[in-house]
């Protein structure tokens, strides 16, 4: 049997860090209080002396750990590829900065790093041992449109297969598992004057595999508003969501990475009064998780489209994955 | 302009209440303001591709502005090269213009002209990142 842990990242609370409702401490507060038993920070959100952890920082994160009883468990990394004004960093200079990134990590104590695929596959190779020497485990980031079985996630598993370092792994985020339309994306379409009956025909569209240039034409033909546009493209990106009938198939390629995996990203957009996520299967997702070997934090993740903040939301995020995973 | 990014999170990126004239000898001649980042994370200066500052739809001279960070005043140009200065996005900075004369009493339309890239968010090829519009229009007061 595995052993989930239930966490929280910080930038569930962005929005409140944001407009300074919330300081740091305020967010490992809310987190502590929604249930979470440790938190992932994303390093350019959150910390001050980026990319640097400061010994001021690092005190205040082991007082709070004292006084909520929770501390940082991943570490969020950005892979600022194109961070120079006149071209793309090479692999050298983005392994030299994912070191960095390991060196925060280690410091603040966590024994995860979420590291994206703007690295490529190579120079994620060459992190291994340097994983190694720190003791924090590298996951890319499967992040919606990318799906496990997709081209470039294959390219990172033959890599880490070839390596043979337990240090170089996965952190799936479940918004690949998306079977519904973004719920926040359509509350907005229709505040922005789009109709319902253009969006369902967009959806119709999506599912259907109709491609987006042609989809927009014919959304357009019917008389929908413009700003229908913004749901559009979020419905082939981001936020992109498959036909229910694909689940089973996303779900067996969730079981086949989880060997793979030291953290998951439990995303989520929207959850109504019933506790549900809108658009993610949760009902039928953990129980996969809960069945395998999976020894790791899920670490619920809000994508806060509406800028409503994600307080109240993130307790019924974890309550709900309590439920199903412990009840 | 094509698609940008936009994230308002804040009500103000160009803080209003942080307006003032600027002195040179005593002299009114110029203007600062703050601008806090529209994003949910923090980036590197290196980031930012356009800064300008436009005064009743006139445009400053580049070489009259500057971009103070963490006690650092920086001139426009050298932006693009501070790829290890850091721009938090709950730390304002400040929009330093030198204007000959100051700013006259009465209403006044600022616009700060500010883009960047999400430099993890590659959109095509030849160096291609998402836009981020993190400038705003807003209308001033200045009191006598």
């Amino acid at each position: 049997m595995g052993n989930i842990k239930l966490g929280a990242t910080l930038f569930c609370y962005g929005t409140e860090y944001a407009r300074f409702q919330y300081d740091f401490e305020e967010c490992v507060r809310q987190a502590a209080e929604a249930g979470a038993e440790g938190y992932e920070i994303v390093g350019t959100q959150m910390i001050p002396s980026y990319p640097n952890v400061s010994d001021d920082f690092l005190g205040l994160v082991e007082e709070l750990r004292r006084k909520y009883g929770i501390g940082p468990v991943g570490y969020g990394a950005n892979n600022d590829k194109g961070m120079r004004h006149d071209r793309n960093l090479t692999d050298d200079e983005m392994l030299a900065d994912a070191i960095i990134d390991l060196k925060a990590a280690n410091k603040l104590g966590c024994k995860v790093m979420r590291v994206q695929y703007m690295m490529s596959p190579e120079a994620f190779g060459r992190l291994a041992p340097y994983a190694e020497l720190f003791d924090v485990r590298c996951g890319i980031e499967i992040h919606n449109p990318e799906t496990p079985a997709s081209g470039t996630m294959q390219q990172y598993l033959e890599v880490i297969k070839r390596t043979g370092s337990e240090y170089l792994g996965f952190v799936p985020d479940f918004g690949f598992l998306a079977v519904e339309p973004n719920r926040p994306k359509w509350l907005k379409g229709l505040e922005m004057g789009v109709k319902e009956e253009h969006l369902q025909m967009a959806a119709e569209f999506r599912r259907a595999g109709v491609p987006q240039e042609e989809a927009v034409k014919r959304l357009l033909d019917a008389g929908a508003s413009p700003a229908i546009m913004d749901n559009v493209a979020g419905m082939y990106g981001f936020v992109q969501f498959h036909d229910r009938s694909a689940l089973p198939g996303l779900l067996q390629e969730l079981k086949d990475i989880i060997p793979y995996s030291f953290e998951m990203h439990g995303k989520f957009h929207y959850l109504g009064d019933d506790g549900k996520e809108a658009s993610i299967p949760y009902e039928e997702i953990l129980p996969v998780l809960k069945e395998s070997e999976f020894d790791g934090y899920l670490i619920c993740e809000y994508e806060d489209e509406m800028y409503c903040g994600g307080t109240e939301f993130t307790r019924r995020q974890l309550a709900m994955e309590r439920r199903i995973l412990k009840g | 302009m094509g698609f940008a990014m936009r994230m308002k999170i804040n009500d103000q990126i160009v803080k209003k209440e942080s307006f003032k004239n600027l002195y040179i000898n005593g002299v009114p001649n110029g203007f600062s303001f703050d601008v806090q980042l529209a994003y949910y994370r923090g980036h590197y200066l290196s980031d930012i591709d356009l800064l300008e500052v436009y005064l009743d739809g006139e445009k400053m001279p580049q070489e009259a502005v500057t971009f103070e960070l963490n006690g650092k005043e920086m001139p426009v140009y050298k932006l693009k090269y501070a790829v290890t200065e850091f721009w938090s996005q709950v730390v304002p900075a400040k929009i330093r213009v030198i204007k000959k004369g100051g700013v006259s009493a009465g209403d006044h339309e600022l616009e700060l002209k500010l883009m960047l890239r999400v430099p993890y968010m590659e959109i095509g090829p030849n160096h291609t990142f998402m836009p981020l519009d993190s400038g705003e229009k807003i209308t001033i007061q200045v009191s006598e």
